[in-house]
């Protein structure tokens, strides 16, 4: 387990955060650059020292100021996988993940033994005498995990960890260092700027923006009950804020600017509100169909993510829609087009603003 | 464009090359058998080798940890410092060794003291050590620096959360790493050192067997014999030539590419 509890005075802002990693578990970090998110592993490893807290790993404390505790990043043990790898050009893909058994001065077998034992797991073993300039991106990733791993680290650290690669290999690295970090089941702490990344890790997810904490959970938690704008937009779900009150038919509606949206609990007063793009559907003609909320609206810009596409309709609530280009085609959208937006009452997830 | 760019390269590289080859042709090396010039140039030649390598040696253990301390840190004063370790490049050899005798000099500032504890440098071979060690050490201690500064951070970094302390990292990263820019320095201030004229002459003198170096032994012959002088430069030529091609290949063989030996001297 690893606890984290600390304050460092950054440039623009103070990162100030609390968290709990469980033995075996994997927490990534998503945020925009520059939110502090490699400053935080500079400081669990040791490289950079916060202005205050404490920081244990498990039963052991690194960092306490209190009891004069600081132990320097050589005796942490705590594994980092660095945004470039930081492999050893000098050195060969043998060399490099026995260079920490090494230093720790492990006898001339029981490096050779763990070496093999790791770059095996990794699928390195072919690559043993090769230098890291001869690797591929993603070869060199499984490197930089085999050198971290091989140390028996009590915690695993890997900033950006497939920052560095193209878009047709991540999508594959993804999964398989979720099935690698599952396997060696080490307390793990993945920081990201792409949502997309997290989801695929599987986890509990941080988001972290200027240096705190903006939501934690699950990604069907950060999902259902988005606490900000900021999460919701990360997480792609439509969000919006306003005044609730009741209305003289069934349900509350909600007044957001100048846009009223009806919804299916009973809460009043200021709420947050949050919609999934896929329970947007969109029509050229006004719908007759159940769905409560019809907006009128332009088609604005339209981005494929994944498999399907998500289209902007600029009205008087801003939504995102989401649908198989398919459903696109058929409509016969186009950008710039009249479009009309729709969805239930029921569809929106409403919580309460305080 | 391409064309007169070639045939200015061929006129550089001849202007430097002939008088090499002029050096060699008008040699008359069957002179080396004369008894008394072979014997100058075996004190000499002796005298060059072991001053010019010590120089190299000491540049590199006191060099390599300054130029450390400067390339890591940020501190006040480090310009400074950088422009004063660069100082003796565009100071004349000649005025250098005048500053080494009124500073170390039997009479010069601490010379005076060094010299009622017994020590007189002036007009030793540690004298021609010290006037190589000024005038060829910044070669080193620049390249050095800028060799540690184009390390990437984040594999002293590595290295620290593998396990390995800043002592183990120096040697175990930082200096294979930096491998060839250091070699590269050293090779430039070898050169520099064993070359080294003006500052030898006016703080060391041009004593035979003690402190007549090469350079100076060829100014001396040449006084007498122009044919004499004509061997001994042919052979100091051969002997930089030698360790220039070593110093190449050396560095070719290193398995990481990157800086080449480039004698901006």
């Amino acid at each position: 387990m690893i606890s984290i509890d600390i304050k460092k005075h950054l440039r623009h802002f103070e990162l100030d955060l609390s968290i709990e990693v469980a033995d075996a578990e994997t927490l990534t970090v998503v945020g925009p650059s520059g939110c502090g998110k490699t400053t935080l592993l500079n400081c669990i490893a040791g490289l950079v020292a916060p202005d205050g807290g404490r920081i244990q790993l498990g039963e052991r404390p690194v960092f306490d100021p209190e009891a004069r505790i600081d132990t320097p990043a050589e005796k942490r043990r705590i594994g980092y996988v660095f945004q470039d790898y930081a492999l050893f050009p000098h050195l060969s893909v043998f060399d490099n993940v026995a260079y920490g058994l090494r230093a720790q001065r492990h006898s001339r077998s029981s490096v050779t033994e763990r070496v093999e034992r790791f770059l095996n797991l990794l699928k390195l073993t072919p690559l043993a005498r090769c230098r890291p300039e001869q690797l591929s991106g993603g070869e060199q990733q499984r490197v930089a995990l085999a050198r971290a791993l091989a140390v028996d680290s009590q915690a695993l650290l890997l900033d950006e960890p497939l920052g560095a690669l193209d878009v047709s290999t991540r999508q594959h690295l993804r999964m398989e260092l979720r099935k690698l970090l599952a396997q060696v089941g080490v307390s793990t702490i993945i920081v990201t700027h792409d949502y997309a990344d997290a989801l695929a890790f599987g986890g509990r997810i941080l988001v972290m923006s200027h240096g705190q904490v903006e939501q934690m959970g699950t990604h069907r938690e950060l999902t259902m009950a988005p606490r900000s704008r900021f999460v919701a937009e990360l997480t792609g779900v439509n969000y919006f804020e306003g005044h609730a009150s009741p209305n003289v038919e069934r349900g509350h509606i909600v007044e957001v600017g100048k846009a009223r949206v009806h919804i299916a609990t009973d809460i009043v007063g200021g709420i947050c509100a949050s919609l999934f793009p896929c329970d947007v559907m969109l029509s050229v003609d006004e719908p007759h169909t159940s769905a409560r909320n019809v907006f009128r609206g332009t088609v604005g810009d339209v981005t494929q993510v994944g498999e399907r596409l998500r289209v902007r309709v600029d009205s008087d609530l801003p939504l995102v829609a989401e649908l198989t280009p398919e459903a696109y085609t058929a409509l016969d959208l186009r950008e710039g087009g009249a479009v009309f937006a729709s969805f239930k009452a029921t569809a929106v997830r409403v919580t309460s603003g305080d | 464009m391409y064309l007169l760019g070639l045939l200015l390269a061929g006129l550089f590289v001849a202007f430097e090359v002939l008088p090499l080859v002029a050096v060699c042709v008008r040699a008359p090396l069957r002179m080396l058998k004369v008894a008394q010039c072979c014997q100058i140039v075996r004190q000499a030649m002796f005298l060059s080798l072991a001053t010019s390598l010590t120089t190299t040696a000491l540049v590199f253990i006191i060099g390599t940890p300054v130029a450390y301390t400067i390339a890591m840190n940020e501190f006040r004063g480090k310009r400074v410092l950088e422009v004063l370790i660069e100082l003796p490049l565009t100071l004349p050899p000649v005025v250098a060794g005048v500053a080494l005798l009124l500073a170390f000099g039997r009479n010069g500032y601490l010379g005076k003291h060094l010299s009622l504890l017994g020590f007189d440098l002036s007009f030793t071979q540690g004298a021609v050590i010290m006037a190589q060690f000024m005038v060829a050490s910044p070669y080193y201690v620049k390249a050095a620096i800028s060799a540690f500064q184009m390390v990437p951070t984040n594999l002293l970094l590595a290295s620290r959360t593998l396990g390995a302390g800043p002592i183990r990292t120096l040697f175990t990263v930082l200096l294979p790493v930096c491998r060839n820019g250091l070699l590269a320095g050293l090779a430039l201030t070898w050169a520099r050192a064993v070359g080294e004229f003006g500052a030898t002459i006016m703080f060391a003198g041009n004593f035979p067997g003690r402190t007549q170096t090469m350079p100076l032994a060829v100014l001396t012959t040449m006084q007498q014999d122009l044919h004499a002088g004509f061997v001994l430069s042919a052979m100091m030529l051969a002997m930089c030539l030698s360790v220039f091609v070593i110093v190449r290949l050396l560095l070719q063989s290193s398995p990481e590419k990157g800086t080449d030996l480039t004698l901006h001297g």
